[in-house]
């Protein structure tokens, strides 16, 4: 479905004459390139989880982590450039604990997740910077609740129960869409992101990938944490056994 | 008599919380030296629709701090979508008042309620302490008061009491 732009596409500034940017569309497809990258929201909390596919051999497993804590109260997965979500990542934590100072509260996710949109919605504007590469979903558990946003390298920000971005995200949405997750607690939830990730990981065209995953929860005293190992074993281990299970129709 | 001597408040300021909120009181003197300047003044200044406080010691330092207060709870009220919480507004209080204590001479107590912690009072001294209390009392008038609420508060009360 890609479409050419031919000299509307060469600097973010420019509109094409049906009212695309070009550019900012371009950006869009380095994060659908990546690994896959899904958040929920379940009743008690919220849990991210990310393929991460393994360059080489070479690495060590629990190095690159594309989930980070950006306040005590919330986390942040990344997927497309690296290099591009770490400088998201950093201006998030910054905002987190200027809010913080400020107005002594932790800052309502709602906020925050306006703040990142902005920032990322900034880049888009001038010639001399190019846009983010990356998408990112961020996920909180403040004062109204736990709550989940997605925003993308147009800067666009929405709210969601359920968000996958990346190589794999037509399907994944599928899966998350059959879930009842008002039903759901994130203990629960934890295993079935773990399933999804597992099925639209392809075997064919990709390598190795390890999954990370992470919740804030009423379980984890509403701070954002990794899954603890035990949980995040028995996921992996559902996750392979439910693989299995259709493998073997 | 002098007449250029900065107008104090001379004051007795009190916030207490109770069962269905907040309740606010203050007296409305307002003396230069011994002269009283406003035999009317009010010393309870809204912040914004849910959020009051009560000003003692200079009135001009305190009067600017309540304004600055109230413009920046405008703006966090319309970025926010929704009323700022006593927290944030009593925060905000003692930003000012800690950062520029070499400036101000001013006691306040920041009284509201919101719709996740209910009424609260925070009392915000002189150096910038800000302190959440069940009660709280100020002003150069309230050190008669210790012994009276030490003996006489009770948590919880009607609003009638």
């Amino acid at each position: 479905m890609s479409s050419i732009g031919t000299g509307y596409d060469l600097s973010v500034t420019t509109f094409s004459p049906d009212g695309r940017v070009f550019q900012i569309e371009y950006a869009a497809k380095a994060v659908d390139n990546s690994g896959t990258v899904i958040g929920i929201k379940c009743k008690d909390g919220i849990v991210l989880g990310v393929e991460k596919l393994i360059a080489s051999k070479m690495m060590l497993p629990g190095s690159n982590r594309r989930i980070h804590s950006v306040h005590r109260h919330s986390g942040m997965a990344v997927a497309g450039l690296a290099a591009d979500g770490r400088q998201i990542v950093a201006r998030t934590k910054s905002e987190a604990t200027n809010y913080d100072s400020v107005y002594g509260e932790p800052i309502p996710v709602k906020e925050l997740a306006e703040r990142v949109a902005s920032y990322v919605h900034l880049c888009t504007l001038y010639w001399w910077l190019r846009p983010f590469g990356c998408g990112v979903i961020l996920g909180g558990y403040d004062r109204d609740g736990p709550q989940l946003y997605m925003v993308e390298p147009s800067g666009v920000s929405y709210r969601y129960f359920g968000a996958a971005i990346g190589k794999g995200r037509q399907a994944a949405k599928t899966e998350i869409e059959k879930l009842k997750l008002t039903d759901m607690t994130c203990r629960q939830g934890v295993i079935e992101v773990a399933k999804i990730i597992y099925g639209v990981h392809d075997e064919a065209k990709d390598k190795d990938f390890e999954l990370e995953m992470s919740w804030v929860c009423d379980e984890s005293n509403r701070q954002h944490q990794k899954v603890p190992d035990g949980l995040l074993e028995e996921a992996k281990a559902a996750a392979k056994a439910a693989l299995e299970e259709m493998d073997a129709d | 008599m002098d007449f250029n001597a900065p107008h104090s408040m001379g004051t007795t300021i009190i916030g207490v919380t109770y069962n269905g909120g907040v309740v606010l009181g203050a007296d409305s003197r307002t003396s230069t030296g011994v002269y009283v300047a406003n035999r009317a003044s009010d010393k309870i200044t809204q912040l914004t629709d849910n959020v009051y406080v009560c000003r003692s010691g200079s009135a001009a330092d305190s009067q600017v701090v309540s304004d600055y207060v109230r413009y920046f709870l405008h703006q966090h009220t319309i970025q926010l979508g929704q009323p700022a919480t006593v927290k944030v507004a009593a925060n905000l209080v003692r930003l000012l008042s800690y950062n520029n204590k070499n400036f101000l001479e001013t006691g306040l107590i920041v009284g509201g309620w919101d719709k996740y912690e209910g009424g609260q009072i925070y009392g915000v001294p002189l150096g910038g302490t800000i302190v959440q209390q069940p009660f709280a009392i100020g002003g150069s008038g309230s050190s008669y008061l210790y012994g009276f609420f030490d003996q006489a508060w009770k948590g919880r009360m009607t609003k009638d009491e």
